[in-house]
């Protein structure tokens, strides 16, 4: 198995993608979602993927995210082309790498808030040792770690998700709409959260339509019909 | 947890609990229901198995002939053995904790009750069926089973012996020779034996109405005629 | 993750409570038809052990039916002459010959049939277990009378008692009360051979002799033997168990099959919740993907879920069994064969751990296609509202 780079050399980029491409078939014809575009993301940097509905950027976030795999070009992901990963590996990738942030939180309605957290440590086979309850204060849920998700607000469900994002400690972190479901005060609350992460080194991929997200990321990338404009 | 979900695991806990208690022979319903059964051969106890009411159609027919339903019930009395001992001038036997009566209705209205008795005769147990009116007046005498000699039989089931307990309650004598007909001496210990039950059981049924008895409904049969082995 | 399989499972309460009856039933079924076989196999042993004999002179006639009726203590129409008795004793290889005469004394108007029994000296060597709880345990006098426990029981009889058989017209005077011996023996009344000759009017007949022999290796060449004796048959206790297990075998082939058909039931049942489940959290399913969770752990996770069902219906299914094994014994007993005394229907320990393995590896393979129908779902991010 191939050692994945982590060196934190800010010259070192995280994603490097080239002629990146992804077509999907729709009945007869071919709908090319990314077309061939063309960026790198050094690590600690703080990105912003912008653009209209249909311009790409859900397609862009799943091949960050190992999810699907690109038709065209390449994409290495800390120091691997992953169209050449198979599915362990890409499994692998996403559990020891990767966190995810999504608009609607994705948390399991059946488990506690830490629960839900621990839940990739759990996947990971990696021991409590007491990193959920330290993502928890730092996130500030470490009381309402006995709730269920239906009880918390929408601000703590999306704190709840970005904890269980850290909890494997990923070199990444991919962010869907992250405040698309929340009020303007708790997105600016979640925002600062974002800028305190990526402030402590780590690298933020964030999909977002709200442009005050989009200023607190060091760099925008702009999708229009599947190309970086 | 929501309350339904917990009151549902409540029910499904109080059902497994019933299951396991009906299955280890915890006292309940079915197992009053069944005292009045005479077990089969082959069951291990060692008192007399409690006398059932064999054969209900034609004492109804006799003596309550509009009836349509009878209301098992016992009568527990084991509280009362010191006044049972004092009434019945003897130490009451462990039948005598508990009594078993059927209240006869007609239309839905109280015609009065039967209950069963067996007791020692000469050659045998004889087993004899009483039926009262509402206010504990004998009403009659039938006879289940009995093994007596042909005189003294006929003596037992003769019309004069049988009707002259009706009319008496609890405070009326039952000398054979003085309140009852003179048996004839081959007769005399069988007779005695009934003339007592009848006696005893008026006594049992008029400490039963007063104070500190329990009364408990067992299941009840639509159908007076039920039929016992 | 255990505790993750459970909280999955309670997300649907009603479902889990229909699927783990179904299960609960089926297991329930599988355990009292199974343990019925066993048991009554085993009860059928120890009651013709405790008869202690090994075959059977009987007049006559279908031998099973006849051999049957003198096990259960009830009469027989037909009668052997008594030197039929002399003959079998004359045998080198009979130990014990114990002739027995039977008499059903039924009173109609009672509803009931009383079962009299006229029995020697030499029946007391094949009933090891004959003692008298109160009075005496053989008869001092010809009109003696001695009770099975049962039946003195019901008749308030003590010994010096008098009893009165109303069909004949006889009073006979109670000796002895015997031991309760869990058999038919305890609801007989047991008098002298020679007094029973006389009461029932069958001088010089008697209605079997129950045979033990010396060597009971030589049953065969016996057998043979005594089955020259005119107007008898012998009928021996291999044969009785073997007839009345081959028949109660066809009626537990069928009732197996039964049996099979409500596991299946029950496997249809956690095929089916456990297929539901996956279609209804395919979102949550590729989430777990997404967050890292590898196929394989999708995979067990569903079939945990399922092994939790399996076992937790199973497990009320042995409940279940035990509650109604009651029941169903008291329904069985009134259509087999020869029912004996003993318990038919038994739970033992090693039939509830093979049903509980036989229900965990059932609810494991019903639970194998959705397990792995979750396990190809792909990774991917939620959309819509959750």
């Amino acid at each position: 198995m191939n050692t994945i780079d982590r060196s934190p050399s800010p010259a070192d980029p995280v994603i490097v993608a080239a002629g990146l491409s992804k077509t999907y078939p729709r009945g007869r014809e071919q709908v090319r979602a990314l077309d061939g575009i063309d960026f790198a993301v050094g690590r600690g940097e703080f990105v912003a993927v912008v653009g209209p509905s249909g311009s790409g950027k859900t397609t862009l976030l799943n091949l960050l995210g190992c999810m699907d795999t690109p038709t065209g070009g390449t994409l290495r992901l800390a120091g691997r082309e992953i169209s050449g990963l198979s599915e362990t590996d890409r499994t692998l990738l996403r559990r020891r790498h990767l966190g995810f942030v999504f608009q609607h939180f994705g948390l399991v309605p059946t488990l506690t808030v830490a629960e839900n957290v621990a839940l990739p440590r759990l996947f990971a086979r990696r021991a409590e040792d007491g990193r959920v309850g330290e993502l928890l204060r730092q996130v500030g849920l470490w009381d309402r770690r006995d709730h269920r998700p239906h009880q918390l607000s929408g601000g703590e469900m999306q704190r709840a998700a970005i904890a269980r994002a850290l909890v494997n400690d990923p070199s990444l972190l991919l962010a869907d709409e992250p405040t698309g479901n929340l009020d303007s005060a708790t997105g600016e609350s979640d925002i600062g959260l974002f800028r305190q992460l990526n402030a402590g080194g780590l690298t933020i991929v964030a999909v977002t339509h709200n442009a005050a997200l989009s200023d607190a990321a060091g760099r925008r990338l702009h999708l229009r019909d599947g190309r970086l404009a | 947890m929501t309350t339904g979900r917990w009151t549902l695991l409540g029910v499904v806990a109080v059902g497994v609990a019933a299951v396991v208690g009906w299955s280890l022979g915890f006292p309940g319903r079915g197992h009053r229901v069944d005292l009045a059964a005479e077990p089969a051969a082959g069951t291990r106890i060692e008192s007399a198995p409690l006398c059932p009411w064999r054969n209900p159609a034609p004492d109804l027919a006799e003596f309550f002939p509009g009836a349509d339903e009878s209301r098992p019930e016992l009568l527990i009395l084991s509280g009362l053995r010191p006044e049972l001992a004092r009434r019945l001038g003897h130490t009451p036997s462990s039948d005598d904790n508990a009594v078993h009566v059927q209240r006869i209705h007609a239309s839905g209205r109280p015609v009065g009750l039967v209950v069963v008795r067996r007791v020692k005769g000469e050659s045998g147990a004889v087993e004899f069926v009483l039926a009262l009116e509402t206010n504990g007046v004998v009403r009659g005498l039938r006879y289940q089973r009995m093994r007596e000699p042909a005189e003294t039989e006929a003596f037992l089931v003769s019309a004069a012996w049988r009707s002259a307990f009706a009319g008496k309650g609890v405070h009326d004598a039952f000398v054979p020779g003085r309140d009852l007909p003179d048996p004839p001496a081959p007769a005399r210990v069988s007779a005695l034996a009934v003339a007592d039950g009848v006696r005893e059981l008026l006594v049992l049924l008029d400490v039963a109405a007063g104070p500190g008895a329990i009364r408990r409904p067992l299941a009840p049969a639509s159908n007076p005629a039920h039929p016992h082995p | 993750m255990l505790r993750f399989a459970c909280r999955n499972l309670f997300r649907r309460p009603i479902r889990l409570l229909l699927a783990g009856s179904g299960i609960a039933v089926s297991v329930a079924v599988w355990i009292v038809l199974s343990a019925f076989g066993d048991g009554y196999r085993q009860a059928l042993g120890g009651e013709l052990q405790r008869a202690g004999m090994q075959m059977m002179l009987v007049p006559l006639g279908c031998p099973y039916d006849a051999a049957a009726r003198v096990l259960q203590g009830r009469s027989l129409d037909i009668s052997l002459p008594a030197d039929a008795v002399d003959a079998v004793r004359a045998d080198p290889d009979v130990a014990v010959a114990a002739p027995l005469l039977m008499a059903a004394m039924p009173r109609p108007s009672e509803g009931r049939t009383d079962l009299w029994v006229g029995l020697d000296r030499s029946a007391l060597a094949l009933k090891p277990w004959w003692r008298a709880r109160r009075g005496r345990d053989w008869f001092d006098a010809t009109n003696g009378v001695i009770l099975g426990a049962e039946t003195a029981a019901i008749e308030l009889r003590e010994p010096g008692d008098a009893l009165h058989c109303p069909g004949i017209g006889a009073t006979f005077r109670v000796e002895g009360v015997l031991e309760r011996g869990g058999t038919a023996d305890d609801a007989l009344f047991f008098i002298p051979l020679a007094t029973a000759q006389r009461t029932f009017h069958q001088e010089g007949r008697v209605t079997a002799v129950a045979i033990r022999l010396r060597d009971p290796a030589r049953i065969r060449e016996v057998a043979a033997r005594l089955q020259r004796i005119p107007g008898a048959q012998v009928v021996t206790m291999t044969e009785m168990m073997g007839t009345f297990l081959n028949l109660v075998g066809t009626v537990r082939t069928l009732m197996l099959a039964l049996a099979v058909v409500a596991m299946s039931t029950g496997v249809l049942g956690i095929f089916n919740t456990l297929l539901a489940a996956v279609v209804e959290r395919t979102r949550e399913l590729c989430l777990l993907r997404a967050l890292g969770a590898s196929r394989g752990q999708v995979f067990g996770l569903m079939t945990l879920e399922a092994a939790m069902l399996g076992a937790g219906g199973a497990t009320a299914g042995v409940l279940l069994a035990f509650a109604v094994g009651h029941l169903v014994e008291s329904l069985v007993k009134s259509y087999v064969p020869l029912p004996p005394a003993g318990s038919l229907v038994q739970i033992g320990p090693g039939l509830v751990a093979r049903t509980l393995v036989l229900a965990a590896l059932a609810g494991w393979v019903a639970a194998l296609y959705p397990a792995w129908r979750a396990s190809r779902l792909p990774p991917a991010l939620p959309s819509g509202t959750p």
